[in-house]
């Protein structure tokens, strides 16, 4: 399938949420909608250098590629979320445009992802 | 000694002489005397004195006759000549002096020693120059062979003795005789050729020990080539550090496979260190790719400690297996082995395995759909009118295709079990429901051969068990259908019961559990025992042709309950009956809510539904199954037709996506343009896959209340129809994950800004049995347990505005101990030093994103002790 996607992370996903397909396949798609606007949300509040509003994003974008198994977006997020904090502007616009990167990757790779073939 | 023995010699050859002298001088006296006494008488007798005096004068002419006397026969003297003054001592004799026979006279002649004396002197002359000469000859002779005798010996000796300081063998001294010196010297010559004889071994001895000491080092050498050969032809790398942990020698395969480019990285002498670092700075190692730091770190830390072989992947796209051993002397020999092929291999079965395992999924899945058809159309034909000919042919198809079934269910399940491809499941399993699920399978039949089936679960037996339930299920059923097929008279009972005795253990506490199922069958003979749990075999052919089977369920009966952890063990008396137990350790788990399906079930009776799908055996079974729950079904094979039906007086319509004519959500879309604000819910029913995400957005669009992926699990289908119809059915707030669902015995709360967190949360919860609030922030969070007393809250830590800290603080200042929420903090930042600042704000409990359930559900189980205190606290 995809090397951009940790399966054993989504399978673990699928199972806690009780094994039912609609509902996985509901929080993907949840995914596939939301990442977008907070890669949004990051880039306009590194427009305005906003680190804080940066902050907060980029940890809610690690919670959710960690959910999905998006390992390198969750890496990168992180990364992101340390540099914020750390008001290191320089880095975070830097780490930003990886994100971004990594963030398209793994929506792409989440489109083909169906909860019956992860079983 | 020598002049003595000349003297000796000499005086002995001088008294000879003079004896011989002596004795001459004694006959010439006698023959004188003779001789003249007769010459005498005539004259004497005539007294012619002239005569006398002339005779006298004539023997006196004889030098040696010294005197003379001539006596008369008076003894008168007659005459007397002399020439010496002395007669004395001179040798005398006296004759008589005869005539006619009358003595006359007699003559006396002294004989003078002059002439001894002078023979005497000369010998003695003689004898002295001899004896000089023979002095003066031994002494010549003496020094000569004195010269010869000692000096020579000596000399050679001397020589001798000076060239035995030098080195190297010695002649030997050349002196043969038989006296001291020869001895001495052959004494010496002994001792020389002894030693020479020692030397000569020392000699030996070094030369011998030289060419040991050539011939080892040749071994050695030999020796050293032959392991470098070794080291050089081996096909895996090596590598050899010394104690300090440098490299003392590679093989060039090391090279070869490790530094195809980049060879200089290794030298003879450089540490481990240097060279694995300069390895992970060229990028040759993938899995240090980003995290260099602390993969070298992991590597040294192996490389020290080294623990079995492991698998690192190279830049250049080979595998290496590497193994590493510490030598006795502390250094550490490394192979490199190059497994790439091998990876290769793996992969390649791995994906064989995988085409088989679909083929297999595929293959059964083929069988199976005309399978559900000639099943659902033969109970179909028994429920119309029939002669007893046809009643018998059409129930001879049912037993034959659920006979088909079940064997391609074992079959696939074999293929499974053989292959490790079964995995078991974790759920939460009812055991009451697991037993009573089994005996439904079983019941009929028992009820038919008229034998008694009971079950009996023992005291302490956790009621709820993590475990697959699928799988106990059919492991159950396996044992009970064989027991009831076994059995013709008398009972089955399957009994589960705890092994040791004990109150019903809390959740999470481990217990093994037997479960057995005894029959009063037919038995097993003991030496068909073993063969029981073997694939396709019974107890006999006959037996198969009795009884049928394929001979697989015990055999995957076996498989399933060793993936379990337990071993399958059979008693059996012919004729008696046998009994199956076995033995497994199951960890206690809360019973699934049981009750929320009936109630979900009790909500769908006398509901009706509208089923559009162009295939008759789907709409078959799923009429099948509404039936089951109690709803009226209307099925229809073409879309146009289903939108000549009243539609607005069915509670759902459930609709296939995939249909000829019209796809589901364009008859979706023309039944709400016909019915409008009439439309019922709308369910879409579709194959894996059909369903893209992007039309996904669509058929939310539409105003479908829910999809449904082919084949639909009968729990799944209960729970959204269930959700669809039950209750307000033309309000979507049950969609609405923020609205509360009232479920489970805990109030819960759940804050978190994220709005995918709040979705998992709740699933995550509802898969347990709980129902949750959602809200988005802090501040709502406050509102919310100010609004209505809840059991947990769970508080995000990380929120924009106000984070999870500061709303916990509020809440507790808000509100009375009594009323006070248990409050579990939830944080991506899994930091143990952070929880006791978590705790320290008056969080009670701590939960690390992504949730754990097991850790979330003994979270809950812990709130419910705390509210159970908090209400009793507030009670008195």
């Amino acid at each position: 399938m995809s090397d951009l996607l940790d399966l054993d992370a989504l399978k673990r996903l699928l199972d806690v949420i009780g094994g039912e397909a609609e509902d996985f396949d509901e929080l993907r798609d949840e995914f596939i909608e939301t990442s977008p606007d907070l890669i949004e949300t990051l880039q306009q509040a590194a427009a305005h250098t906003d680190l804080d509003a940066m902050r907060v994003a980029s940890h809610s974008l690690k919670g959710n590629a960690r959910d999905f198994g998006a390992t390198a977006l969750a890496e990168l997020s992180a990364a992101l979320e340390t540099a914020c904090k750390s008001g290191d502007v320089d880095g975070a616009i830097q780490l930003l445009s990886q994100v971004t990167e990594a963030e398209k990757a793994a929506r792409h790779a989440l489109l083909s992802i169906e909860a019956s073939n992860l079983g | 000694m020598v002049l003595l023995s000349i003297a000796a010699v000499f005086g002995v050859v001088e008294w000879i002489a003079a004896d011989r002298a002596s004795t001459a001088m004694a006959a010439k006296l006698e023959r004188v005397l003779a001789t003249q006494s007769s010459v005498l008488a005539d004259p004497l007798w005539n007294l012619a004195r002239e005569q006398i005096d002339l005779t006298a004068t004539a023997i006196m002419l004889d030098r040696d006759v010294a005197e003379l006397r001539v006596r008369d026969e008076d003894d008168k003297l007659v005459l007397s000549q002399s020439r010496v003054n002395s007669t004395d001592g001179l040798r005398n004799n006296k004759v008589e002096i005869a005539f006619e026979g009358e003595a006359i006279g007699t003559l006396e002649i002294f004989l003078s020693n002059e002439r001894l004396i002078a023979e005497r002197s000369e010998r003695l002359t003689v004898a002295a120059v001899l004896a000089g000469v023979l002095l003066l000859a031994v002494m010549v002779a003496v020094l000569i062979s004195n010269r010869l005798v000692v000096g020579r010996p000596l000399e050679r000796l001397l020589v001798g003795i000076q060239a035995s300081e030098t080195d190297g063998p010695r002649e030997p001294v050349d002196w043969q005789t038989r006296d001291e010196l020869g001895e001495v010297i052959a004494a010496f010559n002994r001792m020389t050729a002894e030693r020479d004889e020692h030397e000569r071994g020392l000699e030996a001895a070094r030369a011998d020990l030289e060419v040991r000491v050539q011939e080892r080092t040749r071994d050695l050498a030999k020796a050293s080539t032959q392991l470098t050969e070794a080291i050089e032809s081996m096909t895996d790398g090596f590598m050899l550090f010394d104690a300090n942990d440098q490299l003392v020698i590679h093989n060039s395969t090391y090279v070869e496979k490790m530094y195809p480019k980049t060879a200089d990285l290794v030298k003879i002498g450089d540490s481990f260190e240097k060279i694995i670092g300069e390895t992970v700075a060229a990028g040759l190692v993938v899995d240090a790719v980003g995290q260099e730091e602390d993969w070298l770190k992991r590597r040294i830390a192996s490389h020290e400690n080294p623990r079995g072989a492991y698998v690192q992947k190279r830049a250049n796209g080979t595998w290496l297996r590497i193994n590493e051993r510490k030598t006795e002397d502390g250094g550490t020999v490394a192979t490199f082995t190059d497994i790439t092929e091998l990876q290769e291999a793996r992969e390649e079965a791995e994906a064989a395995n995988e085409a088989k395992s679909s083929f297999l999924a595929t293959m059964s899945h083929e069988i199976r759909t005309p399978l559900n058809g000639i099943m659902g159309m033969s109970t179909l034909l028994r429920g119309t009118e029939l002669n007893d000919e046809q009643r018998d042919f059409s129930e001879t198809i049912a037993t034959a295709a659920d006979t088909l079934l079940m064997i391609i269910n074992d079959i696939l399940d074999f293929s499974k079990v053989e292959a490790g491809a079964l995995e078991l499941e974790n759920h939460p399993v009812d055991v009451s429901e697991l037993v009573e699920q089994a005996l439904d399978l079983v019941v009929s039949k028992a009820g038919d051969q008229g034998i008694e089936l009971a079950s009996r679960v023992g005291p302490g037996v956790p009621d709820g068990i993590l475990g697959d339930p699928t799988r106990l299920k059919q492991i159950l059923m396996n044992l009970l259908n064989n027991a009831v097929k076994f059995t013709e008279v008398g009972e089955v009972v399957l009994t589960i019961e705890r092994t040791e005795t004990g109150e019903s253990p809390s959740v999470g506490t481990v217990v093994p559990v037997r479960f057995s199922v005894r029959d009063t069958g037919i038995g097993i003979p003991a030496d068909r025992m073993n063969r029981l749990f073997k694939s396709f075999s019974q107890v006999d052919a006959s037996t198969t042709r009795k009884y049928g089977g394929t001979g697989l369920g015990l055999a995957i009966t076996k498989r399933l309950v060793e993936l379990m952890g337990g071993d399958i063990r059979v008693e059996s008396e012919v004729g008696r009956g046998a009994e199956f137990s076995f033995e497994i350790e199951v960890e206690a788990a809360p019973v699934p809510d049981r009750k929320k399906r009936e109630d979900r079930i009790r909500n769908l009776k006398a509901k009706r539904a509208l089923i559009v799908d162009d295939n008759r055996t789907n709409r078959l079974i799923l009429q099948e199954k509404l039936k089951e729950w109690g709803m009226f079904a209307e099925t229809y094979g073409e879309p146009e037709q289903a939108l000549t039906a009243e539609l607005s007086t069915f509670d759902v319509l459930i609709l296939d996506y995939k249909m000829p004519t019209m796809t589901g959500a364009d008859l979706a879309i023309a039944i709400k343009s016909k019915t409008g604000a009439k439309t019922p819910p709308m369910v879409l029913f579709s194959s894996v896959g059909q369903v893209e995400s992007s039309l996904r957005n669509e058929i939310e669009k539409i105003g479908f209340d829910g999809v449904l992926t082919k084949p639909a699990k009968s729990g799944h289908l209960l729970d959204l129809l269930s959700r669809v119809v039950a209750g307000d059915t033309k309000t979507e707030t049950t969609r609405s994950a923020s609205t509360p669902v009232v479920q489970g015995d805990l109030e819960i709360h759940l804050v978190d800004d994220n709005r995918i967190n709040r979705k998992v949360g709740s699933k995550i919860l509802a898969a347990n049995g709980f129902a949750a609030d959602l809200v988005a922030s802090g501040k709502e969070a406050i509102e919310a347990v100010k609004a209505k007393p809840y059991d947990v809250v769970l508080m995000d830590i990380e929120m924009p505005e106000m984070d999870g800290l500061t709303a916990t603080g509020l809440i507790h200042d808000a509100l009375d101990v009594a009323q006070r929420p248990y409050i579990v903090a939830l944080t991506a930042n899994a930091m143990a030093s952070e929880r006791d600042t978590y705790l320290r704000s008056g969080m009670d409990d701590y939960l690390s994103k992504p949730i754990d359930v097991e850790a979330l559900i003994r979270a809950l189980a812990t709130a419910r002790t705390f509210r159970a205190k908090r209400q009793s606290g507030a009670a008195t």
